[in-house]
């Protein structure tokens, strides 16, 4: 009885909530968008209706296996992840890219090792039209620059981006970047070309275990224990470029949406807070507060009162 | 033989078994639904070890298939 009335009720908040929001040309229904690697095919079910874009696991040129387990932590606020990239390579997944059909537009998630096998997936998905943009996970290491990051400063931010932008014949392409450094990196990635920016990936941590006495884990940490960080990345990126901010980090309810938008974002996504909410449900209370305040999502993109 | 309990006797029941074993794991899980491969535990297939999901893919496997 009470779950007939909350779905009735979110149908009418949804009628009546002006969620759509244009990021980069592509109409999405709702500013809400799964994080790389939070969303299988297996769950895609359970999302119609609420995320705006479909956005599989990040994808590598050849298949990965993963890390050896343990990949997961829980952490006060989150978690930390260290799954190392498990795909089965570019081949197979767009031989299988059907099955991520569920009428949204669908976004690529990509990772490389060099610059070249970068602009070289930039290629490949550049010719699918099913693909309607492409997010580069930069917090990878460059195997040609000793392991360097691509995202560890605006030189390498700018090689990769420029790199990926002449290989993509003109399909909207995201830079997702870290906390650190994100304005400079942010402005060295518009500058190559980025039609979007992506903050921000997870933060570099570690868990210990202090009986064995060794690390239990090495990965980066995610939940709401770093929107805070996420939200200050956003907001000054914003403020810096003229692409539009994908927010991300942290975001667990409606409200959370709402902040990253206020922050600066066009869209958000939700990542870690899958696993401990419906995304649903974080849509609802979205709609509520939309309504609450009388604005529609798109108002709210850098509707930050300054002080 | 059907066991769940903890990694350490699964382990020994899979090294002793001389019947079939069917092991219920218990991985940590974050997402328990197939999306975040946290909780991949190794399997041997046609001589290649790969990660497959607990959660989705199991969590019963048999223990032959298990490459600890």
């Amino acid at each position: 009885m009470v779950a007939r009335r909350t779905a009735t009720a979110a149908a009418n908040a949804a009628a009546v909530a002006d969620l759509g929001v244009e990021l980069c040309g592509i109409p999405l229904a709702a500013p809400l968008i799964p994080a790389a690697g939070t969303l299988a095919k297996e769950a895609l079910g359970e999302v119609i209706g609420v995320y705006g874009a479909v956005l599989p696991k990040t994808v590598t040129f050849e298949p990965r296996a993963g890390n050896p387990p343990p990949r997961i932590a829980e952490s006060p606020s989150g978690m930390v992840n260290s799954i190392g990239l498990q795909n089965a390579g570019l081949d197979r997944f767009l031989k299988d890219l059907g099955d991520y059909d569920i009428g949204l537009p669908l976004f690529v998630s990509i990772s490389a090792d060099t610059v070249g096998e970068f602009a070289a997936m930039c290629e490949r998905l550049a010719g699918e039209e099913r693909v309607a943009a492409v997010e580069l996970n930069l917090s990878c290491p460059n195997v040609e620059h000793g392991g360097l990051q691509f995202c560890a400063g605006p030189p390498a931010v700018r090689e990769v981006v420029a790199a990926c932008r002449g290989a993509s014949y003109g399909k909207p392409m995201f830079a997702k970047l870290t906390s650190e450094g994100a304005v400079a990196n942010a402005v060295a990635a518009e500058e190559a070309g980025a039609d979007a920016l992506t903050l921000i990936n997870t933060i570099p941590a570690l868990v210990v275990d202090p009986r064995e006495r060794r690390v239990f884990l090495r990965g980066g940490l995610s939940g709401p224990a770093i929107k805070p960080i996420a939200l200050r990345a956003v907001y000054e990126v914003s403020r810096r470029v003229s692409v539009p901010v994908i927010g991300v980090g942290g975001v667990v309810s409606g409200t959370d949406v709402a902040e990253f938008m206020i922050a600066g974002g066009t869209a958000v996504q939700v990542g870690a807070g899958s696993f401990v909410r419906e995304p649903r449900r974080i849509l609802e209370e979205f709609v509520v507060y939309l309504r609450e305040q009388g604005v529609s999502a798109r108002d709210l993109t850098g509707a930050l009162t300054e002080l | 033989v059907y066991a769940s309990g903890p990694a350490g006797m699964l382990a020994a029941i899979k090294e002793a078994s001389i019947v079939p074993a069917q092991l219920a794991l218990r991985e940590r899980m974050a997402c328990a639904n197939g999306s975040c491969h946290g909780c991949a535990v190794p399997v041997r297939e046609a001589g290649t070890i790969t990660y497959v999901r607990a959660c989705v893919e199991g969590p019963v496997f048999p223990a032959e298939l298990l490459a600890w």
